[in-house]
């Protein structure tokens, strides 16, 4: 489990403020803009930038001194940062294997092998994916009950992104303790792992909702420019769009009842950070 | 400290062509000058130096390496302080500088050609890698590699004007050297145990700075 209360960094005009948790069981997904705070909340979060102010739980231990038996137990996957790419996988094999009381050996030759990683090559001549499931696979080797994965699929195709999400839902399968704090700024590839998503702009947490919710109530209503004008809706969150105007509601039968006329569909995670974040930009 | 050894000396490992073949290179050398009838302490103390002189420098480049790509943040996400990794940088050069002096000494013995003045000298020489490093080491956490050499560079620049300036002093005031060359002579413990004493000092001071060093790195 995972508790961040009040985590605030600070860089020059961008400042970082905040709160969220991660229960057992769960997947949590961190959603928002390139330079939106996703990368700074998991580096703060994790001790590797200085935050300035807030506290940070993991397992109910204060994570910025956790013991060494406590760092086992979560797998951290950066999207920049890796091991050396002079290194190959049998010399991190080596090295994880002495830092880690817990690693799993079988495990991480399977994986390595069931995704062809050459153990033996550099890691210099993967490919982005293979760098990427490289890094999976040493975070799923230590015996870990929490990931936290800070853009694994940034830079992937699609049939990597599928490879890697299912191999996100196995080790949700694996344990009722184990959980996922992952974020990504392609949403469409966490509609489907992510049990709540939290969407981050300008460092701050805007938007908080189950998928279930965004299933079942969430929707966007699709208006021509002069039905808006009149429909009601207009101090709604919305977008303009080159045909009309989207406007995000989270009563979205309740409409569909009263006007059978009017286009409303469920949101994607996409349409949903369009109209919040993406306004500026339209 | 031993998953960071370990790390440490896979970097070696994998960086380590250039000076694997020096190693080569001098090896050669050595058996040559010896065969053309040079001496062989005199050849042997030059290539120590220039080994040590060469291993300071390969070992102070895996801090850069090791920060290439963001790395550091894998290496302080591993279960292990950040103290440990400045430690293991500073336990390489102590381990491969006696290493290289034992290789050193064991050649002294076996050719016969060793004496104890020429075995406190081999110590001395010894320590011309943890001096480098200790300087070296804070300036590679500081700073990223290309910046990082041109200040080592520039410090050393400045220490050996502070070296330089005070002898120039000395002899514009005709000091009498040769009582000085005497002392050295007659008592060489007291010149080693000098250099001993610089390079634990150099070091301490290295550590204590690294270490505070390492706590603000936001890599």
């Amino acid at each position: 489990m995972i508790q961040i209360n009040s985590l605030t960094k600070n860089y020059g005009s961008f400042h970082l403020n905040v709160s969220f948790d991660v229960c057992d069981g769960e997947v949590v997904a961190m959603i928002g803009r390139n330079g939106s705070g996703k990368t700074t909340t998991f580096k703060a979060l994790l001790g590797l930038t200085i935050a300035d102010g807030g506290q940070v739980h993991i397992n109910g231990k204060d994570a910025w001194h956790l013991c060494h038996e406590d760092k086992s137990s979560i797998g951290v996957v950066m999207g920049d940062a890796g091991f050396n790419k002079v290194m190959r996988l049998k010399d991190i094999e080596r090295i994880m294997a002495s830092a880690y009381p817990k690693w799993n050996r079988e495990h991480f030759l399977g994986f390595a092998t069931k995704y062809n990683l050459a153990m033996d090559k550099p890691l210099s001549t993967f490919s982005t994916g293979m760098n990427v499931l490289a890094k999976l696979d040493m975070a799923l080797s230590i015996g870990a009950t929490t990931l936290i994965l800070d853009e694994p699929t940034a830079g992937l195709d699609v049939v990597a992104r599928t490879k890697i999400l299912d191999i996100l839902r196995d080790f949700m399968a694996e344990g009722e303790n184990h959980s996922i704090l992952i974020s990504s700024h392609i949403s469409s590839d966490l509609a489907t792992l992510a049990d709540r998503i939290l969407l981050i702009d300008q460092g701050k947490i805007i938007f908080e909702t189950t998928m279930n919710a965004l299933d079942e109530s969430y929707g966007v209503i699709k208006f021509t420019d002069q039905d808006y004008a009149t429909s009601g809706f207009t101090n709604e969150p919305s977008l303009k769009t080159p045909w009309g105007t989207m406007v995000l509601t989270n009563d979205r039968e309740d409409i569909r009842t009263k006007h059978p006329d009017w286009i409303i569909e469920k949101t994607t995670l996409d349409q949903l950070m369009m109209i919040l974040v993406g306004k500026e930009e339209a | 400290m031993k998953t960071m050894m370990l790390y440490n000396l896979t970097m070696l490992k994998r960086n380590a062509l250039s000076y694997g073949l020096s190693c080569i290179f001098v090896i050669v050398v050595l058996m040559l000058t010896v065969q053309n009838g040079a001496d062989i302490s005199d050849t042997l103390f030059g290539i120590t130096v220039f080994l040590l002189v060469y291993l300071s420098l390969l070992l102070v480049t895996t801090i850069s390496l090791d920060r290439y790509d963001h790395g550091l943040n894998q290496i302080f996400l591993l279960p292990l302080s950040r103290k440990d990794y400045v430690l293991s940088k500073y336990w390489m050069v102590y381990g491969s500088t006696i290493i290289l002096f034992l290789v050193a000494l064991s050649i002294l013995l076996f050719t016969g050609e060793s004496n104890v003045d020429q075995i406190m000298l081999l110590v001395a020489v010894s320590c011309i890698a943890p001096i480098l490093c200790a300087i070296q080491i804070p300036i590679y956490f500081k700073f990223d590699l290309s910046k990082a050499r041109f200040i080592a560079m520039a410090v050393y620049a400045v220490l050996f004007l502070l070296v330089f300036i005070p002898m120039k002093f000395l002899s514009s005031i005709e000091i009498d050297f040769d009582v000085i060359r005497s002392v050295v002579t007659t008592t060489p413990w007291i010149p080693l145990f000098m250099v001993l004493t610089i390079t634990v000092i150099f070091n301490l001071f290295s550590m204590g700075i690294s270490f505070k060093l390492i706590q603000t790195i936001q890599d």
